[in-house]
């Protein structure tokens, strides 16, 4: 058994055996080299109560290299893609150190949670998101976690429709979505474009309306 | 579920401090076999060395992780190189008689664990130890049965007691009496462990000396063979001298120059880092070298081999690139290219948000607009 396989095995131990710290790991396929590590929303943030998922891919030259690892479940956060759920996180890119274990790199990932790091972004929107509105991030965080991670949220936000909101996916306000899609444009386009200019909060008085008629009309 | 057995077969074969009781049942041991480490690696140290902020590694660990970056990996102390190792030689010793100690203390753990069930009894648990730890030596040991003296006065010789070879009547460490038969009496067992040498030293006397001085030459030999190899910088050879360098150490020479490179490398790393343990505990070189041909299959496993047939790849992999054009299609085009070319080929579940693209650019997936220039995705 070489030496990478002998330390995974007994980092999946280590996790088995700790009851405390609330993370899991368990492999996906056959492979002990591919996991799905999981662990608890931090408490007091808008990511409390949820279930988040990371997909593990440990590498060849692994522990002198950093281990893969993406949100599996979707995540709204500064430094985590809401598309594709890659991170943004030293220790998984240069300021990895070999003494770094799946245990510590999840618990790690689980303050990221705690402290987001708007200035050095994964998912831009986001980051300008948070950095403008931090309530409006808040809610729209608070939301995904709710929709994505099985977090508790208020009742009428679930009954609120079969579907998911867009607008409130989005962090986007209902009224402002209303008011252009009655010009004629049509709902998921206006829903794009208020994203991008990331008309929140107080950002929304700093923003003509000409402007997103403007973007709107763009082809 | 497959992988819950599969997770469970894995940690049958796993050996961690978790394998003592909790500190409240065993106060220390989990602790101690957790400080008898690497963190790199997870096991007990092999060849333990110190860098200067005192943190201790594996040679082999550090030596890799020093390839990769010069800084300790627990603090990140910087400026750190392999001219800063030293050996830890007290740790080795320790680590030495702990793994002689481990397999008999859980022994005895599951033992009175057992025994606490059926009595607990102080003074009957003492007595069961006792017999069990004559028991241990017998069969652990037969030669402890052909030195009668030796067991009956103290049980057993303690691991670092030297006691005479069966066969060469060298004194030898008790704890390695039999790696040392194993290896044909091969092994010398260190000149300031004899009591001869130990009186002689305590004396200060002459013959030493003079033997010391008869002995410079050999000295001279057996100190040049213990160097470390130095580290080559490869650009400035040519592929013939990496090919001599590899030939000295009856090395094979087949493979590309980067194969050769790596193979080299990788000798000097086993090589140095063999060198920082006891020179008991060392392997000879070919063994060395059977690691290092282990080390190359792994290697050549674990690469994956570059697409040469890209129109049969293509072909092949059809239902797999089918898959993930499907699954980025309904996206953000930004996503699709993440998603194509990122590390990670799994398409998110779930779409955040949709848009509506025309038709012919959701065919080309790859779209760019000024949204994209927005977006940084470092």
């Amino acid at each position: 058994m070489d030496a990478r396989l002998r330390r995974v095995n007994k980092e999946i131990a280590d996790c088995k055996n700790d009851k405390t710290s609330n993370i899991s790991l368990e492999l996906i396929d056959n492979s002990p080299f591919h996991l799905r590590g999981s662990f608890p929303g931090p408490e007091d943030t808008p990511y409390e109560g949820g279930h988040f998922e990371v997909d593990i891919v440990i590498p060849d030259a692994y522990p002198f290299q950093p281990v893969k690892m993406k949100f599996i479940t979707k995540v709204y956060h500064p430094n985590v893609s809401s598309a594709s759920g890659a991170i943004c996180l030293d220790i998984l890119k240069d300021a990895w150190s070999p003494v770094l274990t799946l245990k510590s790199t999840l618990i790690s990932l689980q303050s990221l949670l705690c402290s987001p790091e708007p200035n050095d972004p994964q998912d831009a929107e986001v980051a300008k998101h948070y950095t403008t509105s931090k309530g409006s991030f808040d809610e729209t965080a608070r939301y995904w976690t709710q929709i994505y991670a099985g977090g508790p949220g208020k009742m009428e936000a679930k009954s609120s429709g079969g579907s998911k909101d867009e607008v409130a996916i989005a962090g986007l306000e209902k009224a402002h979505v209303d008011q252009f899609e009655a010009l004629g444009f049509p709902r998921n386009k206006v829903i794009d474009v208020l994203r991008r200019l990331n008309y929140r909060g107080a950002n929304v008085a700093q923003i003509s309306e000409d402007r997103i008629v403007e973007e709107l009309l763009k082809p | 579920m497959a992988g819950k057995n599969q997770i469970q077969k894995l940690m049958a074969e796993v050996q961690d401090p978790s394998d003592f009781p909790e500190h409240s049942k065993s106060p220390g041991l989990r602790l101690l076999d957790s400080a008898l480490r690497c963190t790199i690696c997870s096991e007990l140290y092999d060849g333990p060395v110190t860098l200067k902020c005192g943190h201790c590694f594996c040679s082999l660990c550090i030596r890799q992780s020093l390839a990769e970056k010069q800084e300790c990996p627990a603090c990140r102390e910087e400026e750190v190189s392999e001219g800063h190792l030293r050996r830890n030689t007290v740790m080795e010793e320790a680590v030495t008689a702990w793994k002689a100690c481990r397999p008999y203390i859980l022994q005895v753990l599951k033992d009175v664990a057992q025994h606490d069930v059926a009595s607990s009894r102080p003074s009957k648990k003492r007595r069961l130890d006792e017999d069990l730890y004559e028991q241990d030596v017998a069969c652990s040991s037969p030669e402890g049965a052909k030195h009668p003296p030796a067991v009956k006065q103290t049980g057993s010789p303690h691991p670092d007691e030297l006691v005479d070879c069966p066969v060469c009547s060298k004194r030898v460490k008790y704890k390695i009496i039999n790696e040392h038969m194993d290896e044909g009496c091969t092994s010398e067992p260190e000149p300031d462990f004899s009591s001869k040498a130990q009186w002689e030293n305590l004396l200060g006397s002459k013959s030493l000396l003079g033997k010391k001085k008869k002995k410079g030459k050999e000295r001279a030999l057996s100190e040049e063979k213990d160097d470390p190899l130095p580290k080559k910088s490869y650009d400035t050879l040519r592929d013939k001298a990496i090919k001599a360098l590899l030939q000295e150490h009856d090395l094979s020479t087949t493979g590309s120059r980067q194969m050769l490179i790596a193979r080299h490398q990788r000798w000097v790393s086993i090589y140095n880092a063999n060198l920082d343990k006891a020179e008991k505990l060392r392997k000879s070189l070919p063994s060395l070298r059977r690691d290092l041909e282990q080390w190359e299959t792994q290697q050549k496993n674990k690469t994956k081999r570059p697409v040469v047939d890209s129109d049969t790849y293509q072909i092949k992999q059809k239902s797999e690139f089918d898959k993930l054009v499907e699954a980025a299609r309904p996206k953000k085009p930004s996503s699709a290219i993440q998603t194509t070319s990122g590390e990670m080929s799994a398409a998110p579940a779930h779409v955040p948000r949709s848009r509506t693209i025309s038709p012919s650019l959701a065919e080309k997936a790859i779209v760019v607009d000024d949204f994209e220039d927005e977006r940084m995705e470092n």
